[in-house]
């Protein structure tokens, strides 16, 4: 039975080319994913030079740095001494931490910051809408110019003729993605030759052909069943149209709406407020518990020096080490808010096709927000915000890395001494995303079931 | 027996009234029947049926002693099958059609020979088949339909559409078919077609034939035509 599948795929082949849908598609999926690959090439340009300008800039800073005293109202960023993709913020002016996830700190994934589709979101929207008009006319074309009859006359049986036209159809859309991003790569090389090099690309760029090629081919499925069920190509075409809406917009929409409506993300201002009450609590108390002591200096004069600055540095102490539970205990919360939030969007988001896409990219960012580019990227941004903050109360901002090289570290707060978070990854891997593609591996068995199904039970007169 | 041997088959659609209801037919080898009937009355159905598109309820179909459907594949490779107003691939030429029809059928014929044959003007078989006109197509898709050598033809409205001289090319080419010893079943409303190739015809109505005679009964045939509905 090879040569009827043989000349099948053969007539399938030729259809696609001659009518030109495959020159065209091909075309604009190269286009699209150039302009996809310049744009991210382009922010990991710009990250690159904010990492070279804050390396400088946090040289010329520790220079001004002398002793505990200047960290008084000083910012400390704390790197954590995990690979994690949060940091750890304490500092007089604004007490307690502050949580930075490095979201889009790799090229092509998650949303960026405006909220608008990154270039991975278009690529999904597109690739998957372009392997629909590869084939939702796949069946109910044949059935329309009334060929269809003589197709089966000829070949053995239903199955096999469906088989094979699904199968060229997979091939051809799975070839399209991979030239396509290949050409890009390929383009974009010459373009920003550092982006193509950098460690975490080829991970990235290989699990993005991936779930982009099951993507597709879930949808030549949609398309096929569409076929299958609706005879008349238009028809065909807005089933499968329709259900491409509801898959890659309207479900993960609806499901985030109702996801953040039942369990909300906590809100980060929301957590700066009641840390700053807390830091406001702790200074109130630490004047207070000073009164007593300073009285007795006062009375008692110089000879009492050396017992006030032991008996102060004992209260701050105590209270700081009472401010710091309290800030963990609260970030804590925040963390759990965090984490329920993220979970039930999980639930109702993460089975969709556009969850498991996304979910997958997301994470391989996440974890690159490890490397050196996100780290930067991170600090960068808060140090930024933090400075524009404090400056607007204190006229004067200085920022310490604890943990770089520091000529200063023995008048610096002990890493230990500050409320440390532990946040250790997933270890997102290639490898460890198998299951979201087998996830859409197992939706595009469905639809190539219901087709089988479908087909089975067409009049193909 | 050789040829067709259609008996007692039933069908109806899920829920509808029966559309054949116990069809006996037979189509020996070399012999052209024709299956007449109005608009409705089951013939393309029962075509269907034979070709295995639709399933019967009950009654049974054979081809060379093949049922149909116990063993669908090996007897559908007796058959060949014509539809009304067959469109064809508009972006293959001619040539193409018969090589990848040829391939899907395991046969390896001359395509040169089958459409001179046909009587298809040697400067069309280059020609992408969109351009043909319907006399062309319907040449083509008979010998599309024929390429393995079927024992039985089956021809849904052959000459539907197409001007006299292509409604006389095809009525050699039905000839030669039973020439070569294939059984060719014809459904059609044309009469002349009827008085041009025909041995037998037989007329269906509400399911039933319920006339099978000589095609040269003219009286009989005005008679059951002008005899009310279809079904």
């Amino acid at each position: 039975m090879q040569h009827v599948a043989r000349a099948l795929a053969k007539k399938e082949f030729l259809q696609l080319v001659r009518r030109r849908q495959l020159l065209w598609l091909g075309l604009a999926e190269a286009v699209l994913a150039f302009a996809s690959f310049s744009l991210a090439g382009r922010q990991w340009q710009r990250e690159a030079e904010s990492a070279l300008v804050l390396a400088d800039t946090n040289q010329r800073r520790l220079a001004n740095v002398s002793d505990w005293a200047d960290l008084e109202g000083v910012g400390v960023l704390v790197a954590p001494p995990t690979p994690a993709g949060r940091f750890l913020v304490s500092s007089k002016t604004w007490p307690g931490f502050l949580v930075t996830v490095p979201e889009l700190p790799t090229p092509l994934g998650g949303l960026n910051q405006e909220g608008l589709p990154s270039p991975a979101q278009a690529l999904l929207v597109f690739y998957t809408l372009f392997a629909l008009v590869l084939s939702f006319d796949v069946i109910s074309g044949e059935k329309s110019q009334r060929t269809l009859g003589l197709l089966l006359a000829v070949t053995t049986s239903r199955r096999q003729l469906l088989q094979v036209k699904v199968l060229v159809r997979c091939a051809v859309v799975a070839l399209m993605v991979i030239v396509s991003q290949l050409f890009a790569v390929l383009v974009v090389s010459f373009l920003f030759p550092d982006f193509v090099k950098d460690p975490s690309f080829f991970q990235i760029f290989s699990a993005l052909l991936l779930f982009l090629i099951i993507a597709s081919v879930l949808f030549v499925a949609v398309g096929v069943t569409a076929s299958c069920i609706f005879p008349e190509p238009l028809g065909a075409l807005l089933a499968a149209v329709g259900a491409w809406v509801g898959l890659i917009i309207a479900v993960p929409g609806v499901g985030v709406v109702l996801a953040d409506a039942v369990s909300p993300p906590p809100n980060r201002n929301l957590f700066a407020a009641q840390a700053s009450a807390l830091y406001a609590r702790y200074q109130q108390r630490r004047d207070d518990a000073m009164v007593e002591p300073l009285r007795r200096w006062m009375q008692e004069g110089p000879p009492a020096q050396p017992w006030f600055e032991a008996e102060a540095n004992r209260i701050r102490r105590q209270l700081r080490a009472e401010l710091q539970r309290e800030l963990a205990a609260l970030f804590a919360s925040y963390l759990r808010a965090e984490e329920r939030s993220a979970e039930l969007r999980f639930w109702l988001v993460g089975f969709s096709p556009t969850g498991l896409y996304e979910g997958g990219l997301a994470a391989l960012a996440s974890a690159d927000g490890t490397s050196w580019r996100g780290y930067l990227r991170a600090v960068t941004e808060y140090a930024q915000g933090l400075a524009e903050t404090v400056e607007k109360r204190r006229g004067a901002v200085r920022f310490v890395m604890v943990g770089q090289p520091d000529p200063y570290a023995h008048s610096r707060p002990r890493l230990e001494d500050i409320p440390a978070f532990v946040f250790t990854p997933p270890l997102a891997t290639l490898v460890g995303q198998l299951p979201r593609c087998l996830g859409l591996v197992v939706w595009a068995v469905t639809f190539f079931a219901l087709a089988v199904v479908s087909f089975r039970r067409m009049d193909p007169r | 027996m050789n040829g067709l041997v259609v008996k007692q088959l039933t069908f109806a659609y899920r829920g509808g009234a029966p559309i054949l209801a116990g069809v006996d037919l037979t189509v020996s080898p070399g012999e052209v029947v024709c299956l007449l009937g109005a608009n409705g009355s089951g013939k393309s159905t029962l075509l269907a049926c034979m070709m295995g598109f639709l399933s019967p309820q009950a009654g049974s179909i054979a081809v060379d002693g093949v049922d149909c459907q116990e063993n669908p594949k090996k007897a559908r490779q007796k058959l060949a099958y014509l539809p009304e107003s067959v469109a064809l691939w508009g972006f293959l030429t001619a040539v193409e059609h018969v090589r990848l029809v040829a391939e899907m059928t395991g046969t390896s014929p001359d395509p040169a020979t089958l459409l001179r044959r046909a009587g298809l003007a040697e400067e069309a078989w280059r020609w992408p088949v969109a351009s043909f006109s319907k006399g062309m197509r319907q040449k083509l898709a008979l010998i599309l339909a024929t390429i393995r050598q079927p024992s039985v033809a089956l021809l849904d409205e052959p000459t539907s559409g197409l001007d006299p001289d292509s409604a006389q090319a095809m009525v050699m080419s039905l000839r030669s078919l039973a020439d070569e010893g294939v059984g060719v079943l014809v459904v059609t409303h044309d009469l002349w077609l009827v008085a041009q190739v025909a041995q037998r015809f037989g007329f269906l109505r509400g399911g039933r034939i319920v006339h099978q005679g000589q095609a040269s009964d003219w009286q009989v045939l005005a008679g059951l035509f002008s005899g009310g509905s279809a079904r």
